[in-house]
């Protein structure tokens, strides 16, 4: 008889833990399947006829079953809390690597553009007429095609992180006395827009940068 | 209807007086069958707290901070051919909570350490 109260008991911790997270589910479910083995024992240590430890079993199995209910409502509702609360910071983080993203790049294609303009202007007098115009038309090319990078943003994910690299690298290449700067930039500019676009590809939430 | 922040309910209160007599007694930690017994015994009632009653509680007193629990080594319940037991002990949050709701308790640190 206690058999089937025991049964009648994990099958009812079976149904309520259902379909909750992990750790709750199989913790609730060891902490009654510890309760009724030590039940059990003790009563018939103590010499108590089984059908009264039956009886005991089933009388705290009915009576607690509005406690488990909203014990499970209770979980549910914090584990939804807590998600939310999860979402809300890994978006907040998201915001910020995306703004991050969009002022870098918009910094150095904006540098490549001015300084490319003022050598092609030749506001810059030790290069001959040609190295001022191949140097300038480079490095205006370069920064052009990271501010059409971060133009493109969420729109073409991919496309954008294509062109911020290329105009990333270009940029590297061209002005190579500073790699100090521009090789570290560029590789945060290129994470940061790889990342961006797994992130958008896979459905995550919009940029609100 | 949700309770007061911090409020301890009836249930709370009967396990943490219950733990503080086990420490008393220099029982560390309890696990939840034998805290239903002890409540049992001292409340003289006549059934055991049910089961649905005495997790939720303590589930509630854990995240209170109010008590802590480890799972016991599995090795230790295979020997003795008898499922994992949740071990609790009250935290001194706990304590202190018992200690400012019902009349001046003396100190639980020397059961403890005699316990440990």
């Amino acid at each position: 008889m206690t058999a089937v109260v025991a049964g009648l008991t994990r099958g009812w911790v079976t149904l309520y833990t259902a379909g909750m997270a992990a750790d709750d589910r199989d913790a609730r479910r060891a902490d009654v399947e510890s309760d009724l083995w030590d039940h059990q024992a003790t009563n018939t240590e103590l010499g108590v006829p089984a059908f009264v430890t039956a009886i005991e079993m089933l009388g705290r199995w009915l009576i607690g079953i509005p406690a488990d209910i909203s014990w499970r409502y209770e979980r549910d509702v914090t584990r939804a809390s807590e998600r939310l609360a999860m979402q809300r910071r890994r978006t907040m983080w998201q915001t910020i690597q995306d703004r991050g993203l969009t002022i870098l790049a918009f910094l150095m294609a904006t540098f490549f553009v001015v300084v490319g303009t003022f050598t092609v202007l030749q506001m810059r007098g030790e290069l001959t007429t040609e190295e001022r115009l191949v140097y300038g038309s480079m490095w205006i090319i370069a920064g052009l095609v990271m501010l059409a990078g971060v133009y493109m943003g969420s729109r073409s994910p991919w496309m954008a992180a294509g062109l911020l690299a290329l105009g990333a690298i270009a940029m590297a290449l061209a002005m190579f006395w500073l790699f100090m700067f521009l090789v570290p930039a560029g590789l945060i500019v290129i994470t940061l827009a790889v990342l961006r676009a797994r992130r958008l590809s896979a459905g995550g939430p919009p940029a609100t940068a | 209807m949700r309770r007061k922040e911090g409020a301890i309910l009836p249930i709370e209160m009967a396990i943490l007086e219950a733990a503080v007599e086990l420490v008393r007694r220099g029982v560390a930690e309890f696990y939840g069958f034998q805290i239903a017994k002890e409540i049992k015994e001292r409340q003289e009632a006549s059934r055991l707290t049910s089961h649905g009653t005495l997790y939720k509680a303590l589930s509630r007193m854990e995240d209170a901070g109010l008590l802590a629990s480890r799972w016991e080594d599995p090795m230790r319940a295979a020997e003795e051919g008898r499922p994992r037991r949740r071990w609790y002990r009250v935290t001194a949050e706990g304590e202190a909570a018992v200690v400012k709701t019902s009349v001046p308790q003396p100190t639980l640190r020397p059961a403890r350490q005699a316990a440990s």
